[in-house]
């Protein structure tokens, strides 16, 4: 296991498949705790890219697994640790108007995706792509940070 | 779509029904933890738990599933609970505002004692 913080940065190309969203999970927890995340926010930004990855499989390609996902993340670790992630699909486009979190005070299932992604990440912008599809952007700069343990000693 | 289901473990006892999901509830297995509630819904027990010590990861379509089943209950004057969160999922259902929603206890003894 690394004990100093390091950078990564990868771009992937996956169908809209529910078992390829658990490895990008992963992925992007490990990059984000590999970056100086807290074990906590490396969580809530891997969950975040779920729930796109989950609105993407059901409202833009209708649940098909046959749609492709292009998923980009790149990750700092100075001045603070942070990650910037893009994901681009070539399903249905929306006005990003529509976009909204919908009001929590209503206890109800579902709608909930939108909130939560707005509301771990920085910045979390959907914009319609040229060549068709969606494309999110999405950023977020830790706030506690893990010490590692060779860190620690030179404090 | 992922094949696999969700194992869940589930004890009945003569007031209280306790079930057990083993793993990440997330998309693909959500609907698997909804068709495990709806009989026991159904049945009118007087309690549900539902012991979450075995779920690392929930998503939002997770938490839909237990929002619903907390309705269904409301409606047959079952108790629903949730316990023993791990921190992953209570940090969502925190993130979601539904910690004050939901009755929570850190341990399946205490949700069964209540």
């Amino acid at each position: 296991m690394s004990t100093t913080l390091s950078t990564s940065e990868c771009t992937i190309d996956f169908p809209t498949s529910p078992a390829w969203f658990r490895s990008i999970r992963k992925l992007i927890t490990s990059a984000a705790t590999q970056c100086g995340f807290s074990n906590r926010e490396a969580g809530q930004v891997s969950m975040a890219v779920d729930e796109a990855l989950s609105n993407i499989y059901r409202h833009g390609y209708m649940g098909s697994t046959d749609g492709r996902v292009r998923f980009t993340y790149k990750t700092y670790t100075t001045p603070l640790p942070k990650i910037m992630i893009e994901i681009e699909d070539d399903a249905i486009q929306v006005d990003s108007n529509l976009i909204q979190s919908r009001d929590l005070q209503d206890i109800k299932p579902g709608g909930l995706g939108v909130h939560l992604i707005q509301t771990v990440m920085n910045h979390a912008t959907w914009t319609k792509r040229d060549q068709g599809g969606m494309k999110l952007s999405m950023s977020k700069t830790a706030t506690n940070t893990h010490t590692t343990p060779i860190q620690s000693a030179q404090k | 779509m992922d094949k696999s289901t969700l194992q869940i473990d589930i004890e009945v006892s003569e007031n209280s029904t306790v079930i057990t999901p083993l793993g990440d509830i997330d998309l693909s297995k959500s609907s698997d933890l909804r068709v495990a509630l709806r009989p026991i819904i159904d049945a009118k027990t007087e309690r549900i738990v539902v012991d979450l010590s075995h779920v690392p990861y929930m998503d939002s379509s997770g938490i839909a599933t237990l929002i619903e089943g907390l309705q269904l209950s409301k409606k047959s004057n079952i108790c629903f609970v949730l316990c023993s969160l791990q921190e992953g999922v209570r940090s969502i259902i925190e993130l979601a505002r539904l910690d004050q929603i939901f009755t929570i206890f850190d341990t399946r003894e205490d949700s069964l004692a209540h």
